[in-house]
């Protein structure tokens, strides 16, 4: 068996040979000699990804003065680091340098040394949400780093059994991916898909966590978002601690969460700092923006296309005047518009802050009046579109919004087509795809089917926190019951 | 085996795009809708059909436009549509899915109206709220009439019917209509109007006897008609005082009980009892309302003056043997072996009494 490790060996050294020269190639490559007390050491590392003042200062200083030790084992104790790694595996060192360690040696591009972290940390600051902006509550939201992510919801989440289970995504970008539960609450079935479809992803790069998103998700081809992002940590937190699990990519600001449903997706966090009718008062107009976001042009072109018997008559003279003289048939009346108000949103995004004000001047003057004025327009339309656009934007998630905006054109090129028969059969596929469609395996339309009548409470209404006492059935959690309910009987007023 | 279900799922659903031909498409600003129709003798076995549309002008930029009336008659065969006999002249195609009101002279509703009311009622375009109306002489002279209220006609009745729906009068429609034509023991009535220079008036309750427009009940008499009819609320009445006073009475409600004594005292014809319960209050008075004509004076004088009133037209009704009161139909619900020929033959000295209470309210702020 000689041979066999023999050549073992050789190859081992041929590999670090190998790792040494790919790094020296890389212009920020840095391996230099310091001269100790009783013996000299070689100090590599990436110049750009590692602090060099914390290197100079906890380091090297301490080392240079202080240390007498000639062994690594002897120089790792006399560092005032909570993880010094000391190995002999190429592959750790290789890792661990390219992701922001110095690598301590005795001997020049030997196998073994000593890793310590002393990566440069150039992360923003937490900054209040961009996205899911919210009047009440709190102000804080992910940024792009993993490790201040999983402290935004460790401080919120102070438990034992706060569970992180850590893999490496994608094989260029090696993207560090939490999974976040908390251990015996959340159903252990959920836990495993989620640990199943994350590890099972095969790809080069996870640049942000809408790329893992689209790849667990139960159906690809889906209009409709399967999975909850969100950029808040109290948000995150307080589904976790419904039995939810998070996922948290390092380098993007945005978690993860299932399994969801889909009215969470019209659910805004001001639903819960704000009493409780008052926030289902909300949540309902949301709701039916929503519905009139969807249908309001559909039922426009197909009540004038094919039934104006359902025109009120105090309305016929409103609605025939205002197409008067228009040379378009109301199918392509409203594509126009629609696809006008499109483009306009799209352009705004699109565009530079410091252009983008244009945008509300050529938007305004164009289809505001211009396209009235040149008869290309109806102005009952022109209102329709508008306010259909605006409710579509009450959608608190963003990609929810984009689903709600998108799918009214197949509703309105069948409403062109068949009338409200088009709409009908149009409505029916969405039903039937909503019916068949899963978050993580658990039904996407819960609470009204399968009908669970507990589940309601927190559907088209937020019912008070005192009729909350269950988590969620849906989530199928370990621990459905929110509350002590002994210690919640024996509640009594001070004057009793 | 699912990817071929779904192939062919999608070439269906491709496919079907294709026949989207089959729906005719009906823009609203691309059509003539008929919104009134009337009919007129013309002479043996042809009618004048009348029908008016709304034509608007486009808005210029701020308001509407007030729309103009197209009225356009034709003469036809007896039976044939008169709105496929119009296409020839009009710009655009008639589509009578917005009928408000359909008139007929009252010559032509003496002579059956069923046949014309068929029409409407086969066309599922049409909607069951459409007005019908009998026109005092022609119908053709009310739909080309200008009226100072409203530019299109066809509003201008559909609105006055839905007003006096909600208080005198009772409500008719196509639907009371054919309900009231196919109904056993019950005859139909509608609304009798006539034009008056630059108005229309409903001057009575049109009668009928199967079809047939035989009488009408005045407008005066239209709230006695309506408290035995219905239970409503909103009408008017006016009381005489005297000879040239008259109190005004508005009512907050009025309901009307019919009781059957099914055997009657002979054993075999029935007896009908009506109570009408009266709440009212004094809107408009002439005079301080003391002594003579104070308060509990007053609800004697009206529930008397009702009574009255009430007896003479179901009289009149009997001696007509028609029966828009449904009286027929209450005596059906409390009689096992009910027929029509029987009860008709009972009818004409049919038993039937009739108590009405009055209570008024309050009779506003007097000094």
């Amino acid at each position: 068996m000689k041979w066999f490790s023999k050549s073992q060996q050789s190859m081992r050294e041929k590999q670090l040979e190998n790792i040494y020269t790919m790094l020296e190639g890389s212009g920020d490559y840095i391996s230099k000699k310091h001269q100790l007390k009783k013996t000299a050491i070689y100090c590599s590392f990436i110049r750009t990804i590692v602090d060099t003042d914390m290197l100079q200062r906890d380091i090297l200083t301490p080392l240079i003065q202080q240390s007498e030790g000639t062994t690594l084992e002897e120089l790792r104790t006399s560092l005032p680091f909570e993880e010094v790694i000391l190995t002999d595996d190429v592959n750790t060192i290789k890792e661990k340098v390219l992701q922001g360690h110095v690598l301590i040696q005795l001997e020049k591009n030997s196998e073994q040394g000593l890793l310590l972290d002393v990566k440069a940390k150039n992360d923003r600051q937490v900054s209040p949400p961009e996205v899911e902006y919210n009047v009440l509550g709190p102000n804080e939201s992910f940024i792009e780093s993993l490790d201040v992510n999983i402290y935004l919801l460790r401080k919120r989440l102070p438990l034992p059994n706060f569970k992180i289970k850590e893999v490496t995504v994608g094989k260029l970008t090696k993207t560090r991916t939490a999974i976040i539960y908390i251990d015996g609450l959340a159903n252990e079935e959920n836990v495993n898909t989620v640990m199943q479809r994350v590890t099972a992803i095969e790809y080069d790069q996870i640049i942000d966590v809408s790329f893992i998103s689209q790849m667990i998700e139960d159906d690809h081809n889906s209009a409709f978002p399967q999975l909850v992002d969100t950029e808040r940590p109290d948000r995150v937190a307080s589904s976790l601690s419904e039995g939810k699990i998070a996922i948290l990519v390092d380098g993007s600001p945005f978690a993860l969460m299932g399994p969801t449903t889909i009215v969470e997706f019209f659910s805004a966090f001001d639903d819960y700092t704000l009493n409780w009718y008052i926030a289902s008062a909300f949540r309902l107009i949301r709701l039916m923006s929503v519905a009139f976001s969807v249908l309001a042009t559909p039922l426009y072109v197909a009540t004038l296309t094919f039934h104006y018997q359902l025109i009120p008559k105090n309305l016929l003279a409103t609605l025939i005047s205002s197409r008067m003289g228009i040379p378009f048939p109301p199918l392509a009346e409203a594509f126009l518009m629609e696809f006008t108000i499109e483009v306009l949103r799209e352009a705004g995004v699109r565009l530079p802050t410091k252009v983008g004000q244009t945008i509300g001047i050529v938007g305004g003057i164009v289809i505001g009046t211009a396209s009235v004025q040149a008869n290309l327009t109806s102005n009952v339309l022109l209102i329709l579109v508008a306010m259909a656009a605006l409710a579509s934007f009450t959608t608190p998630n963003y990609r929810m919004n984009n689903t709600v905006r998108l799918i009214r054109f197949p509703f309105l090129l069948f409403a062109g087509l068949w009338g409200m028969y088009g709409i009908a059969c149009c409505f029916a596929i969405v039903v039937a795809h909503l019916l068949r469609l899963e978050s993580l395996g658990r039904p996407y339309i819960e609470p009204f089917f399968p009908l669970r009548i507990k589940d309601l409470k927190d559907a088209f209404f937020r019912l008070p926190f005192s009729k909350q006492k269950l988590r969620p059935m849906l989530l199928r959690p370990q621990d459905p019951g929110r509350v002590n309910t002994q210690r919640a009987s024996k509640k009594h007023d001070i004057d009793d | 085996m699912q990817n071929n279900a779904k192939r062919l799922l999608i070439a269906l659903l491709l496919i079907s795009l294709c026949l989207t031909g089959c729906a005719k498409p009906r823009i609203v600003d691309d059509v003539h809708l008929v919104q009134a129709i009337g009919y007129d003798y013309y002479k043996e076995n042809y009618l004048l059909g009348t029908i008016t549309s709304p034509v608007y002008s486009q808005s210029a930029g701020s308001g509407i436009m007030p729309p103009k009336s197209d009225v356009m008659s034709v003469v036809v065969k007896k039976g044939t549509e008169v709105n496929a006999e119009l296409e020839s002249e009009s710009e655009y195609q008639l589509e009578p899915g917005k009928l408000l009101v359909s008139l007929y002279s009252n010559e032509i509703a003496a002579d059956g109206l069923f046949q014309y009311v068929d029409l409407l009622k086969r066309n599922p375009d049409i909607g069951i709220v459409t007005n019908l109306a009998i026109t005092e002489g022609s119908a053709k002279e009310i739909l080309e009439g200008q009226y100072a209220s409203d530019p299109l006609i066809s509003e201008y009745l559909s609105n006055m019917f839905k007003k006096h729906a909600t208080n005198n009068f009772p409500e008719t429609n196509l639907h009371t209509f054919l309900y009231q034509y196919a109904g056993k023991g019950m005859d139909p009535f509608l609304p009798l109007i006539k034009k008056e220079n630059e108005h229309v008036k409903i001057i009575g309750i049109a009668l009928f006897k199967g079809d047939k427009y035989i009488d009408y009940v005045p407008y005066s008499q239209a709230f006695v008609f309506n408290m035995l009819y219905q239970s409503f609320s909103k009408g008017n009445y006016a009381v005489p005082l005297n000879a040239s006073q008259y109190v005004s009475i508005e009512n907050i409600s009025s309901k009307v009980d019919y009781q059957v004594e099914p055997r009657g005292k002979d054993g075999r014809h029935p007896i009908v009892k009506i109570s009408v319960e009266e709440n009212g209050y004094v809107r408009e008075s002439a005079s301080v309302l003391k002594g003579k004509h104070s308060i509990p004076n007053l609800q004697k004088r009206l529930a008397k003056e009702l009574q009255k009133n009430g007896i003479t037209l179901i009289k009149n009704f009997k001696n007509l043997r028609t029966d828009p009161l449904q009286i027929g139909s209450h005596v059906r619900s409390f009689q096992r072996h009910w027929s029509e020929a029987a009860w008709m033959d009972y009818y004409p000295h049919a038993d039937i009494r009739l108590k009405v209470k009055v209570k008024l309210k309050h009779e506003g702020i007097t000094n």
